[in-house]
């Protein structure tokens, strides 16, 4: 059997990360002892050994990581090919007794495009058990929860992007799961959405249920809570704060691309600041490479430059901003 | 000063028990289904075969009151029965194997199919529901209109020969055709169910599910008749669905067996029931919360 290639063994620097594996904590909410999962010839997830504590997690990795597995190991929608997955105390693998206990958010779209979405939210209390008058109860409340009062008669089919998410977070709290699973619950989602996504997440959290959710980008992570979980090519790579995966960040050359009018004046102005490393003028002599240890100084500092200056900026990018980049870091 | 837990509590009110999970997945589905007018329809036309034959069996009354003129109330009762009994009834039959087949394949098709295109599975199976609850539930909902386009039709038209009788000599001579109705409806209603239900579970396209299940409806009865055809041997119409089903049908009712249905009614019974739960079984192989390679 072939596999993924394995990262080598993790190497960090802030002493909250955790170099060995913490040992399992075999009352947390979610246990995964040596999960495995393959897919054919292709690993999923490769000996997974961890513990989820209580509260909000997040769980972080590249696009093709291994989140998504990883949840579906999580809540019984695929089995483990070797190890064990126990939430909330009980084996997951065929036991639907436990989704009483559990809600997930799918990542892809998952429903009944003909349902209205207050008819989708309340089928799903129905087949979590509840009356009803009950479900009719139960949905309404969610579908206020995350914004969606208005459109409750409008059909499925017909939500945007951000409407669809939303429908999905309700019917995953639809019956009060002391478990919420949240797969990239984000995706999609306009700046005002996200925001109340992630103020629902801290909610959940505050309320005292255990949440769980996937994301591939750092700082929405970072918005929800401040514990994360790393997996990359199908290892947990790290478990720990999100600050110290910033202060790992920080302490790597973080490569910027700026685009203006005077390239050459920007350049030697940025030079005269000790976090800036190297500048290099592209061919184009349109654009600036450059590469500093303090990032989230120099974003803060360009655009006071740029006031300074009269330098008209067009564009500012950096390619170290997603998530494959933190990786590479973190596993050189 | 009382400090009160402020962490999550779980709802602590009565859930339904499990043992009748799938009967939310059936009302739900039967319920959605009769929002589409076209099925409405299609349930409607499927009594006009009763309607038909209601007139005939009136016409057989008329008949009735002048043989109980003739001969008196007992010998006409006997001539009732045997004009309106199982050979009779059995007319029905062909026409509601027909509409249960159509009401299949509008109603049917798409019972897995679309969960699987949509990617329902997902939310089924992240409910306290196993894939029995999801295959009864489903089972459910189909069962439910076959039923409507079968035992409806039957039980009426016995009414109707009932009530059109001057006197109760019919239905003493005839009391068994209900039950054996109600058996044949079942039959085909469960057979029916179960094989759409496992083509459905093959595709995720549910208009090319029910030209599946239609194109093995027919063909499965034309290489039947053409077996029977070129042999003239009958044991070969158990390669059809209908042919099965009648000839069932012809043992249950006690109805006169025709030339091609001249073998055991216990072959067919035979085919019926690996079809059946063969289908069935396939379905609970097919369903699966995610479809992942193994």
């Amino acid at each position: 059997m072939t596999t993924n290639p394995q990262p080598e063994p993790v190497t960090m620097k802030p002493a909250t990360m955790k170099k060995t594996p913490a040992p399992v904590d075999p009352s947390a909410p979610v246990v995964l002892n040596h999960v495995s999962r393959w897919y054919g010839e292709v690993i999923g997830v490769n000996d997974i050994d961890v513990s989820i504590p209580g509260g909000v997690t997040g769980l972080l990795g590249p696009n093709g990581a291994g989140k998504t597995t990883l949840i579906r190991l999580m809540t019984g929608q695929i089995r483990p090919s070797k190890g064990e997955v126990r939430v909330l105390g009980e084996s997951v693998w065929n036991n639907p007794g436990i989704y009483r206990r559990i809600g997930l958010c799918p990542d892809l779209d998952s429903f009944w495009e003909t349902m209205t979405g207050y008819e989708f939210v309340r089928y799903t209390a129905r087949l979590a058990g509840y009356s009803a008058g009950d479900a009719s109860t139960r949905a309404l409340a969610q579908l206020d929860r995350v914004k969606l009062t208005h459109a409750k008669d409008r059909k499925v089919g017909g939500y945007s992007k951000g409407m669809r998410q939303r429908v999905k977070l309700a019917q995953a709290m639809v019956h009060d799961p002391e478990l919420v699973v949240l797969d990239e619950p984000l995706t999609g989602l306009d700046p005002v959405g996200r925001r109340e996504v992630i103020e629902l997440v801290r909610e959940l959290g505050e309320q005292g249920r255990h949440v769980v959710v996937s994301s591939h980008i750092l700082h929405e992570v970072e918005a929800m809570t401040p514990r994360i979980l790393l997996i990359h090519r199908g290892r947990i790579v790290a478990a720990g704060e999100v600050h110290d995966i910033r202060a790992m960040i920080d302490e790597h050359p973080h490569r910027i691309e700026i685009e203006c009018d005077d390239v050459r004046a920007l350049a030697r102005r940025l030079l005269e600041f000790d976090d800036v490393i190297r500048v290099a003028i592209e061919d184009d002599a349109k654009r600036l490479r450059v590469e500093t240890v303090r990032p989230d100084d120099f974003y803060s500092r360009v655009p006071e430059l740029a006031i300074e200056t009269g330098i008209g900026i067009e564009r500012m990018t950096s390619s170290d901003d997603n998530l494959e980049a933190v990786f590479h870091y973190l596993v050189k | 000063m009382a400090l009160y837990d402020q962490g999550y509590r779980h709802w602590d009110g009565a859930l339904s028990g499990h043992a009748t999970r799938w009967l939310t997945i059936t009302q739900h589905g039967v319920r959605q289904a009769l929002r589409n007018k076209w099925l409405v329809g299609l349930l409607l036309l499927s009594q006009l075969p009763m309607i038909g034959l209601s007139f005939v069996a009136y016409g057989m009354l008329q008949a009735g009151d002048r043989i109980a003129q003739m001969e008196g109330a007992d010998a006409a009762a006997v001539r009732m029965a045997e004009g309106l009994g199982a050979d009779f009834f059995m007319k029905l039959v062909p026409m509601e194997i027909f509409w249960v087949v159509v009401i299949c394949a509008f109603a049917g098709a798409g019972l897995v199919a679309r969960d699987r295109e949509s990617r329902a599975l997902e939310i089924y199976f992240s409910r306290p529901l196993t894939r029995l609850d999801y295959l009864i539930g489903k089972f459910g909902i189909i069962f439910t209109f076959s039923m409507f386009a079968t035992i409806v039709p039957s039980l009426l038209l016995y009414a109707v020969a009932v009530i059109c009788q001057p006197t109760m000599g019919y239905l003493k001579q005839t009391w068994t055709m209900p039950f054996a109705l109600a058996a044949v409806s079942i039959v085909i209603s469960t057979s029916a169910s179960a094989v759409v239900l496992a083509f459905s579970s093959l595709g995720s396209r549910y208009r090319l599910v029910a030209v599946g299940w239609i194109g093995f409806y027919f063909v499965s009865i034309g290489f039947a008749q053409m077996l029977f055809g070129l042999t003239k041997q009958p044991e070969f119409t158990i390669v059809g669905f209908m042919n099965n089903l009648e000839r069932v049908a012809i043992a249950l009712l006690g109805a006169t067996v025709r030339r091609e249905y001249d073998y055991s009614w216990m072959w067919s019974a035979l085919v019926l029931a690996v079809l059946t739960f063969g289908g069935l079984l396939l379905v609970l192989r097919r369903v699966r919360a995610v479809e992942a390679v193994k």
